[in-house]
């Protein structure tokens, strides 16, 4: 591929990392590729907090007892690894670093479409970080990754509440990361750029996004259930009180399988990018790896239980869970298949980011294929819960995603930090990075199917030459893995000059300087190619973009994505409510009866008046009508108190009837049920967990739905909204809209079952 | 085969056999997929490696292979689900006339009662040859028990029972492992399966001093609490009689109907009100909180007894019929 | 300017719609209709919620097709939730812990 101009590698020449020098301007930046330098810090940092627990957690299994750490000490150690590794180092890793970094210079933009959410989301991550290493410090957390209930709910004595709250933040942040990468994928493409031109890092990247939208949400909710049933009584998981412990499984798998696809379907992305570059060769079909980057995203939602089948499930939903695991598994074969035939009559180079990729690709065809054995519902049994289904995800998040992201910083370095790192010495630690890795966990795949249990302090005596083993492995491994921190530190300072493209790769990053200017590119560039297109490449040129009409529909995409993710949201709580209504139907209506009906309807009248206050003030909006405006904000607000209050008499009420679940619970069956039903005191706090879970998380929307119009109150005053701009109003309405629809479902769920005389 | 590098755990059940053929099938499989990938990769490397004089190809792709390395794979995966399928169903279908042991798990160890009333912590002692139903339930949180050498494992859930069974092919001292995460002691929760020859079995039996069955057990329980009074073996009774019911469907009084298995009675003694057999007053009070697992599990095992055939073909391998599978009851 | 203006007649003869139909599925609560009082139920909430989804909301005006597409993502999504979930708790033996 030729430049248009020989770019001179002047290290004066101004880019974003040396335009503005001081704390300020970094902490404060909105460019896309100064915060995913913020976020490649952060994750580090928690990569080796993670990583020294699990040499600690090696180092204890060097010997069949327990002789290192106390056996509490341990189980902290795995939970707070698993934890720290999943939620702060490999959701983030590479869609927060180097998505970040890339997706603008990919599809030709000048950002990201929301450069200030991008710099709050890396904040609410440092606030998450912060919360979880507070746990991490007093105490720590013993639950395992999974947060299991009963235990986690009743039997931990340890930082549970603020560790599952570091994880809802952390989930926040990837939400609004998600968010922000679908809306710029959609709005922000560069002229030309379409679908099937983007790079298949592009197609990975949405795939993911997709997950993060409408997969965190329900993992929020349920971190948020057991936060609750911790602080405040409400048993919605308590076996004592009737609640189903499988039912906080299903909730969580229901993110934290697809989680498994976050992160390693931007690793399959990378890998599309490295592949092609260094066999001089347009990727082999194309159209089928991007789309089975968007079939894995779609199919990964489907197969949750298989995480399940001997948590006491029924075995017919365990065979529609097994079935359609495997139908998971053919988007990766497809992968798989493309990688290896786009080498056939390539022209390749041996560069340190393609024996990452071989390295991913060897690695995550072992994960995958043991996958199947996991699926297996006879074999599953046998193996699940033991140290085959470690290695199993370790081969697909550590030998799949890590290898995948050190592949693609080393690919993406020069363009980065404007240097080249030292190529011997990166070929190096890819070698070791993979001896080391597969010394490390391959025992584990034979320890587990010899019957060692996962999760265990001591073990007994005959699997220790195999644990020896996969110690000794991890040692080789954390080499490998500090050998490319200190030579990419090394290379900021001593490291050659980069030139703009130093690997004669496609792609439009590559056509900017390395480093790249603040704005990425000087003047718009126009796609007139397509994808790895290593034959013949036409050069840029410019075409101007209407950029208000663009931002205001990106808003408004944004809006309706978040409203998307709150619909999951909620949802975790309608499927709690679905299957306990199902199973305790008399205790529902005899809770259901003791509700107010008559409040509940004048609240839902009280929204509905608010949503066409809503509604006309979006309209006054349009029309430029200041003080209507004012007027229709200020009745909002005013409606919006009215209905907190009238929440707030009715929870009163329940307060003095003792119809709070917990100790002081107390209900009187017979002022309410039917005569010849009994009702059960304890599930009865089933119904009113639900209540109070529901309404109040509803009311919390409110509150904050009423703080929002009060802001924007403010501004409207001060004149700032006008028929040309109005789009904080508009999607404020949509948010204010969306949570009066919420109570339209949530009055006849609660207060209307069996009303009937 | 290796014998000291095994590569899986003794074989000590029915089950295991089944078990390793798919393992080993897989094992197989994926070898095979594994080396042909990395020699497919290795071989395009070298052969094609970058060198003067030579150009890559630009290939745009093949949707026949594209649709033949899809269809293929999932070909094979059907396979290997159908096999997995049918081993579980297998694991999952507790023959009838099985030997039935109680277990309760807590933190952090196995409480297992026989039915003829011996109880044993930490380790269990069966004859081979019989087919052994464990009903199993939890004090506190999640447990699981997992045999390696059985190749079984289920997850043990407070406030209702699970069911696994295993019947044992060879004498010996097996792995008795919690699998499921469950506080501090997690690893420490381990015992032993002594699986015995049937004549040595029988002089362990006799040889422990009991109080009886557990069914007896449960029937002085029975007594005690005043089940009796309304539970009467006549049609008199406040509450139905409970004679030859399990097993077998009851009409309840909102019109569903359900199968009277351990579950049911667990829920009927705990919640009574929950589920009013037709024809029945809900005058029962709970005994959620006033009776332990064990005597709950004493009590499961009396009023199962009533049902008993004493010709019974005890120990029979028939597999229950798939349709035995109870309607789930409706919610309004 | 893409964005639609919609009448105020529209907005207010929607929101008594919203009320009346608030109204009727209180009072229809009381009455016996069998099992048919919770599809009632369910059936005018889903009718309400379309109607500010349409309107209020402004979906059934919008130029852009992405909006439709991500509301019917997150149902499709939320249907997944409850259906798979439902496939375990339906056939559970007993369909009760």
């Amino acid at each position: 591929m030729k430049m248009a101009t020989a770019v001179h590698p002047v290290p004066e020449r101004e880019n974003y990392l040396n335009q503005e020098y001081g704390v300020r301007s970094w902490l404060l930046t909105t460019d896309h590729k100064r915060i995913a330098l913020l976020y490649l810090a952060s994750i580090t940092f928690f990569f080796f907090v993670g990583g020294f627990f699990a040499l600690l957690i090696r180092l204890e299994l060097l010997t069949p007892v327990g002789d290192l750490v106390q056996a509490d000490t341990y189980n902290k150690l795995f939970s707070m690894h698993g934890q720290i590794m999943v939620f702060f180092f490999l959701v983030p890793s590479i869609p927060a670093v180097l998505g970040n970094f890339l997706v603008p210079l990919m599809i030709g933009a000048r950002d990201l479409a929301f450069p200030r959410i991008n710099l709050l989301s890396w904040y609410l991550f440092i606030i998450a970080g912060i919360l979880m290493m507070h746990a991490v410090l007093t105490g720590g957390v013993d639950t395992g990754w999974t947060f299991y209930t009963p235990f986690s709910t009743a039997f931990s004595n340890t930082k549970v509440i603020e560790a599952g709250l570091a994880i809802f933040v952390a989930g926040f942040s990837s939400i609004l990361t998600g968010l922000n990468f679908v809306v710029t994928i959609h709005r922000m493409r560069a002229p030309g750029m379409t679908w099937w031109r983007l790079p298949l890092f592009i197609w990975s990247m949405y795939a993911t996004s997709i997950i993060f939208l409408l997969g965190t949400p329900v993992l929020a909710i349920t971190l948020t259930l057991v936060i609750f049933e911790r602080a405040f009584h409400l048993g919605i998981f308590d076996p004592t009180r009737g609640g189903d412990p499988l039912l906080f499984q299903h909730l969580f798998w229901f993110y934290s399988h697809p989680a498994v696809y976050i992160m390693i379907l931007p690793s399959m992305g990378i890998v599309s990018e490295i592949v092609p570059c260094f066999s001089r060769k347009r990727i082999f079909g194309y159209s089928f790896v991007a789309m089975a980057s968007i079939g894995i995203a779609v199919f990964g939602f489907l197969v949750w239980a298989h995480h399940m089948f001997v948590a006491g499930m029924s075995i017919y939903a365990a065979l529609i869970f097994s079935f359609l695991s495997y139908l998971v598994a053919v988007p990766s074969a497809i992968k798989v298949f493309n990688w290896t035939a786009t080498l056939y009559k390539g022209s390749i180079t041996f560069s340190t980011p393609l024996l990452y990729a071989f390295g991913f690709i060897g690695l995550f065809t072992m994960g995958g294929l043991t996958g199947l054995f996991l699926a297996a519902l006879g074999v599953d049994v046998h193996v699940t819960d033991t140290y085959f289904v470690v290695a199993h995800f370790h081969y697909i998040m550590v030998g799949g995603a890590v290898m995948g992201y050190l592949g693609g910083m080393h690919f993406w370095w020069p363009k980065i930090s404007g240097r080249m790192y030292p190529e011997s010495l990166g070929r190096l630690a890819a070698l070791i990075v993979f001896i080391g890795f597969n010394l490390t966990f391959f025992p584990q795949f034979i320890l587990g199917y010899l019957g060692m249990p996962r999760r265990y302090w001591q073990y007994p005596p005959e699997f220790q030459v195999l644990n020896v083993l996969s110690t000794a492995g991890s040692t080789i491994l954390a080499v490998g893995y500090v050998l490319p921190m200190i030579y990419f530190l090394w290379s900021m300072r001593y490291g050659k000059h980069a030139e703009p493209n130093p690997w004669g790769a496609a792609g439009l990053e590559w056509m900017t300087p390395s480093p790249p200017p603040t704005f990425n590119f000087e003047e718009t560039p126009q796609v007139t190619w397509e994808a790895y297109d290593y034959g013949n490449i036409d050069l840029p040129k410019e075409v101007p973009v209407d950029d208000m009409e663009q931002q205001r529909q990106a808003a408004s995409l944004g809006m309706w994505l978040f409203l998307a993710t709150e619909v999951l949201f909620f949802g975790g709580m309608f499927c709690a409510y679905l299957i306990y209504r199902y199973w305790y139907y008399p205790e529902f209506a005899a809770g259901s009866k003791t509700l107010d009906i008559w409040l509940g309807a004048i609240n839902t009248g009280v929204l509905i008046c608010s949503s066409l206050t809503v509604a006309l003030s979006v309209r006054a909006a349009q029309f430029g009508k200041r003080k209507l405006l004012v007027t229709l904000l200020v009745a909002t607000i005013l409606l919006g108190l009215v209905f907190l209050g009238i929440k707030g008499v009715e929870w009163a009420s329940k307060f003095e009837e003792h119809h709070v679940p917990g100790p002081s619970f107390h209900f009187e069956p017979t002022a309410h049920s039917h005569p010849n039903t009994k009702i059960d005191p304890q599930r009865i706090q089933i119904f009113f967990s639900l209540y109070f879970a529901m309404t109040g998380i509803h009311a919390l929307h409110m509150v904050i739905g009423v703080g929002l119009f009060a802001v924007l109150t403010f501004y409207a005053w001060k004149g700032r909204y006008n028929s040309a701009y109005y789009t904080p109003i508009e999607n404020a309405g949509l948010y204010w809209h969306f949570v009066d629809i919420i109570w339209i479902c949530l009055f006849p769920l609660l207060y209307l079952i069996d009303r009937k005389k | 085969m290796f014998d000291n590098f095994p590569l899986w755990p003794a074989r000590a059940s029915t089950t295991a056999g089944n078990v390793d053929a798919l393992y080993i099938f897989l094992v197989v499989l994926s070898s095979f997929m594994s080396v042909a990938i990395f020699l497919m990769i290795l071989a395009f490397a070298a052969r094609y490696r970058r060198r003067p004089g030579h150009t890559a190809e630009q290939i745009e792709g093949s949707t026949i292979l594209e649709i033949t390395w899809s269809v293929i794979p999932f070909g094979i995966f059907v396979v290997i689900f159908v096999w997995g399928a049918v081993i579980f169903f297998q694991e999952r279908t507790p023959p009838r006339g099985a030997t039935e042991i109680y277990v309760v798990a807590k933190q952090w160890m196995w409480k297992l009662e026989h039915e003829e009333g011996h109880r044993e912590i930490n380790e269990l002692h069966v004859p081979v040859g019989r087919d052994v139903k464990m009903i199993l339930t939890s004090q506190d949180v999640i447990h699981s028990f997992y045999v390696p050498a059985f190749r079984i494992k289920q997850d043990v859930v407070p406030g209702r029972y699970t069911t696994a069974w295993f019947r044992p092919t060879r004498p010996g001292t097996y792995h008795l492992f919690c699998a499921e995460y469950c506080g501090t002691q997690h690893s420490g929760m381990i015992g032993q399966v002594v699986v015995m020859e049937p004549s040595q079995y029988e002089s362990w039996l006799s040889g422990g001093g009991t109080a009886g069955s557990l069914a007896s057990t449960g029937q002085t329980l029975f007594q005690q609490f005043a089940c009796s009074t309304c539970h009467r073996s006549d049609t008199q009774g406040n509450g139905p009689n409970l004679t030859g019911k399990f097993g077998k469907p009851v009409l309840l009084e909102d019109g569903r109907t359900v199968i009277e298995d351990e579950n049911y009675i667990r829920e009927s003694i705990l919640n009574p009100s929950a589920k009013i057999v037709a024809g029945f007053k809900p005058i029962m009070p709970p005994f959620q909180g006033m009776v332990s697992e064990e005597q709950l599990n004493a009590l499961v095992a009396y009023i199962k007894s009533l049902s008993e055939n004493p010709s019974g073909p005890a120990g029979s391998p028939t597999m229950l019929p798939a349709g035995t599978q109870p309607q789930a009851p409706k919610a309004q | 300017m893409s964005e639609h203006v919609v009448s105020t007649k529209l907005y207010y003869a929607i929101w008594i719609a919203l009320l009346v139909l608030t109204g009727v599925t209180a009072g229809v609560a009381f009455i016996d209709l069998g099992p048919f009082n919770t599809i009632v139920a369910l059936t005018i909430a889903t009718l309400k919620a379309v109607l500010v989804l349409l309107f209020f909301m402004h979906l059934k005006y919008t130029s852009e097709k992405m909006t439709s597409v991500v509301v019917i993502s997150a149902l499709f999504w939320l249907l997944i939730l409850l259906a798979l979930s439902l496939a375990d708790y339906t056939t559970r033996p007993l369909g009760v812990n």
